[in-house]
């Protein structure tokens, strides 16, 4: 110590708070008082202040470092579910195809037999066209096996099958689907709970205007799995260890 | 909301990085809270901005959870060699490496790391703090306080400024 063995504690608080004004009056005046007749005070208080100011300081580096793409393409890909109007689709060259991959998603029913249509960030989609939230139907993530089907709230998800990504997180392979719409998605689970990766929209023929070749639509997600996949998909045994593993987050 | 939230993005980030002392683990707590906030539906009865710093950082103490143990005290920066030029913060700081400062921040104990960055980069007032974390205010003061003199400690700052010590 430095002359102050008299400071306690409750001096720090008291000096600490002075400087976030978060006083009652006649505590402010009384510290302001102290400080006026010792400068050993003042002293700590300038402590704390520079302390402060460096924890503040601290956060505003991070200002220099640019935002990861990963980040900002959040916003173009995620659901707005506030605004409820943005369906997140992703849309993608082909740039060949990992015939295993490929052969397992064919395999495991993302052939569509009808037209398909993938749409960048569509807004204002028709009102019976917007899919629910992730939130919604996580849980059904770590319960339903691939190859089966879970309806909820008039729309059915059908896990295709699972893989670990390149970070060996649990990732998923599903289709939403109603009478009116069809999502093909993949979605990771992380530490903070399942995070959509992908969602590409597959509507029935119905719309002409909206047709598209068959084969875009595999191609999209063919493209997005190799990229992701860090090996072979899981066994159905390997898949409910981990879906068993995981349990509800948060 | 995409667009007040890109609005809010920079503050968050802010947060995020006082949280966690890492570029990367800021990102990526980032990215769960963006991704949390657009797929989730916020309380009707809250403000995008203060849901947003709860998300965030309830995220983070779940993360300390799943941690069990918090890493120990690294020294190496994610920001290498870059030091503190603000204006008029420079006779303080003299020089002090952003990387000290996140050291000594990650020393702290984490319910006080948390109160200092409620407090000082995200700016919310005591009584805020106190309703956020559920706990009394004069516990909000004091480990504030302790907080305070712990990193004034670990960063030296009394041998800086003279002959004073902290207790």
């Amino acid at each position: 110590m430095s002359g102050r063995d008299d400071i306690t504690a409750l001096d720090d608080t008291l000096l600490s708070a002075y400087l976030d004004n978060e006083l009652e009056d006649a505590e402010r005046l009384a510290v302001e008082t102290a400080l006026a007749s010792d400068p050993a005070l003042c002293q700590r208080l300038e402590l704390l202040r520079q302390a402060n100011e460096l924890a503040k300081l601290q956060a505003q580096e991070i200002d220099s470092v640019p935002l990861p793409k990963s980040l900002t393409n959040l916003f173009e890909t995620a659901q707005d579910n506030a605004g409820a109007k943005v369906i997140p689709f992703v849309q993608r060259a082909w740039n060949g195809l990992n015939q295993q991959s490929r052969n397992l998603a064919l395999a495991a029913g993302l052939v569509l037999t009808v037209g398909l249509l993938v749409v960048l960030q569509q807004e204002n989609p028709e009102p019976g066209s917007l899919q629910p939230t992730l939130a919604t139907y996580e849980d059904l993530l770590d319960s339903v096996s691939s190859g089966s089907q879970m309806t909820r709230n008039g729309y059915a998800l059908r896990p295709q099958f699972s893989f670990l990504d390149m970070d060996q997180s649990f990732c998923r392979v599903f289709r939403l689907e109603t009478n009116d719409w069809s999502t093909d998605n993949i979605a990771c689970r992380s530490l903070s709970g399942w995070q959509l990766r992908d969602s590409v929209e597959a509507l029935p023929l119905q719309n002409p205007d909206n047709f598209m070749p068959a084969g875009s639509h595999t191609a999209l997600l063919d493209e997005l799995l190799d990229a992701m996949m860090s090996g072979s998909p899981l066994t159905l045994e390997q898949e409910g260890q981990l879906m068993l593993e995981g349990g509800p987050q948060q | 909301m995409k667009e007040q939230l890109l609005a809010l993005l920079p503050a968050l980030r802010r947060f995020a990085y006082s949280l966690s002392g890492s570029v990367h683990d800021a990102d990526d707590l980032l990215q769960g809270t963006v991704e949390r906030l657009l797929s989730r539906s916020m309380p009707e009865d809250a403000s995008l901005d203060k849901w947003a710093y709860t998300v965030c950082r309830n995220l983070w103490i779940d993360e300390c959870r799943s941690r069990k143990v918090r890493s120990p005290v690294s020294w190496e920066p994610d920001l290498h060699d870059q030091v503190l030029t603000t204006e008029g913060e420079k006779d303080m700081l003299l020089k002090i490496e952003v990387a000290q400062v996140n050291a000594a921040m990650r020393q702290l104990p984490e319910d006080q790391h948390l109160v200092l960055s409620m407090v000082a980069v995200q700016g919310l007032s005591y009584k805020e703090t106190a309703e956020a974390l559920q706990i009394p205010l004069g516990t909000v003061m004091s480990r504030l306080a302790r907080a305070r003199t712990r990193l004034a400690e670990l960063l030296q700052l009394g041998s800086m400024n003279g002959a004073l010590e902290i207790q």
